[in-house]
């Protein structure tokens, strides 16, 4: 990705923007980065070993955390001019989150898992997601007891159940063979293909790099 | 999903802490409210039994004994006076109204208290059915007695069951009396002449049998035996006590003065009797009091501890839900929630089983089971204010830790 090409095309559907941000951790610069966009229902691939500041990067972008210097700024709004609050609420209405190790509420049932995503959920639109998804007649049942590959599409369902605008996923398919990082792979750019919602993913893992058009890739 | 059903998922997956809680909580709130109820009733009771009569006159002794004797039924008295002194009294300028009574037997622990009917009117008492006594030997029973009218039976010596049963002198029941919640409900009322003619006195010189048939005359010849058998001769007739209502605060200072100082009986002011007595038993009811604030307490700290310590295992889920968009205040809201919601749940279960409790215990106080005070009392909402705050109070500090939580950054949930 160069810089100037991805101005032009930020002109047209940017909706995710960073702008010279740099960013430290222990007094090591782990992040500079001049110019990186997302397009509206683009896909990112940040690619990289362990300890490049990948996941650090997902995280400014999603708005986990503030960035130190520079600007991440989504659809026109600068993350910096935000209170606290006013970014809780944005992540709330337009980004979905894949967390490396799931996290869901294990005493929550599926339903009520995927249903903490919005404050107004479309049960219409869960349903028919939980069904692509393979999760039918699995509702009721409380998170702890879903096997493995449940609780991943059970996690895809509710980072998607609040119809965000960006997915952000991290690792997501970091403990799983050959078989089940496609099947990851094919979820994840499925259901936002359908849904139109931009998706980044931060990983490690290069079997994914197929799967997108380009890889964002970062050095230790 | 709503805050409050995340709050009520997150304590149903500790049920055995959060029942803890609510139990620890009710029996708090439940102690508390017997004891209120309990105050209450008795408090009631002491100033319906009580209003009106300023003054009781009886023999020397202690006052205290004379007003529950007397007053409340609640004691034996001390002696008798002589009718013709207490008619003295009876009849002062000082004295609005005068109740003279004569007590000795009962019926099964049923007081037979002889009296003017003005008594019973004292106590707003009307008839439910058939009518006051009009002559010697018939009885008006207190609701509580389940005496009805017909119905005919003897006293027995004394003033509790088993005593010495005057087997020669029946009462008949002309009447019965509706609930006054007062103390007349435990009485047997009759006339001043029957329990006297019983117990071997008149309170005329010579006995007429003008207007009593040969029946009457029959009774008036095994009442003598009857005394004989206790050992009583015949004398000027002697009552237990009289209730007086004064003319006026000025009467109630002087009158008792000058009874105690010019006769050989005493005045008692049973309101300054009752206020000593209140402040002996308060101490108890007081105690009960603070065991009561003692355990909701002990069972704020215990929702305090049980929500304190599922924050240790929920850092994650919160951090989690600041991802996905909760604000610091919802995190706050949802572990408040959980505390009041342990607060409120002890608090209805308490409440139930302090009145259903109360309602029980009362069953077994006969002396409050007419017109018991089961009905709201303000202290109530008091009490519930205070431990619902309790329980805000024990969830608003782990509440403002759970609203510290930073939203999970992908590399602290790794």
């Amino acid at each position: 990705m160069t810089e100037k090409p991805a101005r032009r095309r930020d002109f047209v559907m940017g909706i995710l923007h960073i702008r010279k941000l740099k960013h430290s951790a222990g007094g090591r610069e782990i992040l500079n980065i001049d110019a990186l966009s997302v397009d509206s229902g683009g896909r990112l691939l940040l690619l990289g070993p362990s300890g490049c500041g990948k996941t650090t990067l997902l995280s400014l972008m999603a708005g986990l955390m503030r960035a130190q210097n520079g600007d991440v700024t989504f659809d026109s709004t600068n993350y910096a001019a935000l209170s606290s609050a006013a970014l809780d609420g944005l992540r709330r209405r337009s980004f979905g989150f894949v967390f490396q190790k799931l996290h869901l509420l294990g005493h929550l049932s599926l339903l009520e898992n995927v249903r903490l995503a919005s404050d107004k959920p479309d049960d219409a639109f869960i349903r028919a997601l939980l069904a692509r998804l393979g999760l039918e007649g699995k509702e009721k049942q409380a998170a702890h007891v879903l096997s493995h590959g449940e609780a991943q599409r059970a996690a895809i369902a509710r980072a998607l159940a609040g119809k965000p605008r960006v997915l952000f996923a991290d690792e997501p398919t970091s403990a799983l063979d050959d078989a089940h990082t496609a099947a990851v792979a094919r979820l994840l750019l499925d259901e936002t293909a359908r849904s139109g919602a931009a998706l980044v993913v931060a990983t490690h893992d290069a079997r994914l790099k197929p799967y997108f058009d380009a890889a964002w890739e970062m050095a230790a | 999903m709503k805050d409050i059903s995340l709050s009520l998922r997150s304590l149903a997956a500790r049920k055995l802490a959060s029942l803890l809680a609510v139990l620890l909580t009710a029996f708090g709130v439940m102690m508390a409210l017997v004891v209120m109820q309990f105050t209450a009733a008795v408090q009631e009771r002491l100033a319906r039994d009580g209003s009106g009569i300023d003054i009781v006159v009886g023999a020397k002794g202690s006052p205290l004994q004379l007003v529950l004797s007397a007053l409340y039924h609640a004691d034996v008295p001390s002696g008798n006076i002589p009718y013709a002194e207490a008619q003295k009294w009876m009849q002062h300028p000082q004295v609005r109204a005068a109740y003279p009574l004569a007590l000795g037997d009962n019926w099964r622990g049923f007081r037979i208290v002889g009296t003017t009917v003005d008594y019973a009117r004292h106590y707003g008492a009307e008839v439910a059915e058939g009518r006051f006594w009009q002559k010697p030997f018939e009885a008006v029973a207190g609701a509580d007695s389940g005496l009805t009218p017909g119905a005919r039976f003897t006293g027995a010596h004394g003033l509790t069951e088993g005593g010495h049963h005057h087997d020669a002198h029946a009462y008949t029941v002309v009447g019965t009396l509706k609930p006054t919640g007062s103390v007349v409900d435990r009485l047997i009322l009759t006339s001043l002449d029957s329990v006297l003619e019983l117990h071997g006195q008149s309170l005329h010189a010579h006995h007429d049998d003008d207007d009593d048939g040969d029946g009457e005359g029959d009774e008036e010849h095994e009442h003598h035996d009857d005394a004989h058998a206790h050992g009583h001769v015949h004398s000027a007739a002697d009552i237990t006590a009289i209730l007086i209502k004064t003319s006026g605060p000025i009467a109630n200072i002087n009158l008792p003065r000058s009874i105690n100082q010019s006769s050989a009986l005493i005045a008692a002011n049973p309101a300054l009797e009752m206020a000593r007595l209140s402040a002996v038993f308060g101490v108890g009811t007081r105690t009960l009091g603070l065991i009561s604030a003692f355990l909701i307490a002990l069972a704020a700290l215990g929702i305090f501890a049980g929500i304190a310590g599922s924050l240790e295992n929920r850092q994650a889920d919160l951090a989690v839900l600041r991802a996905l968009g909760y604000t610091p205040l919802r995190l706050f809201r949802i572990v408040l929630y959980e505390g009041v919601f342990l607060a409120a749940c002890g608090l209805a279960l308490g409440l139930a089983l302090g009145i259903g409790g109360y309602g029980l215990a009362v069953g077994h106080l006969p002396a409050l089971a007419h017109g018991a005070a089961a009905g709201f009392q303000v202290s109530w909402a008091w009490l519930s204010a205070a431990v619902l705050f309790a329980g805000l109070l024990a969830s608003a500090l782990p509440a403002l830790r759970a609203a510290r939580t930073a939203p999970a950054d992908m590399l602290s949930l790794r």
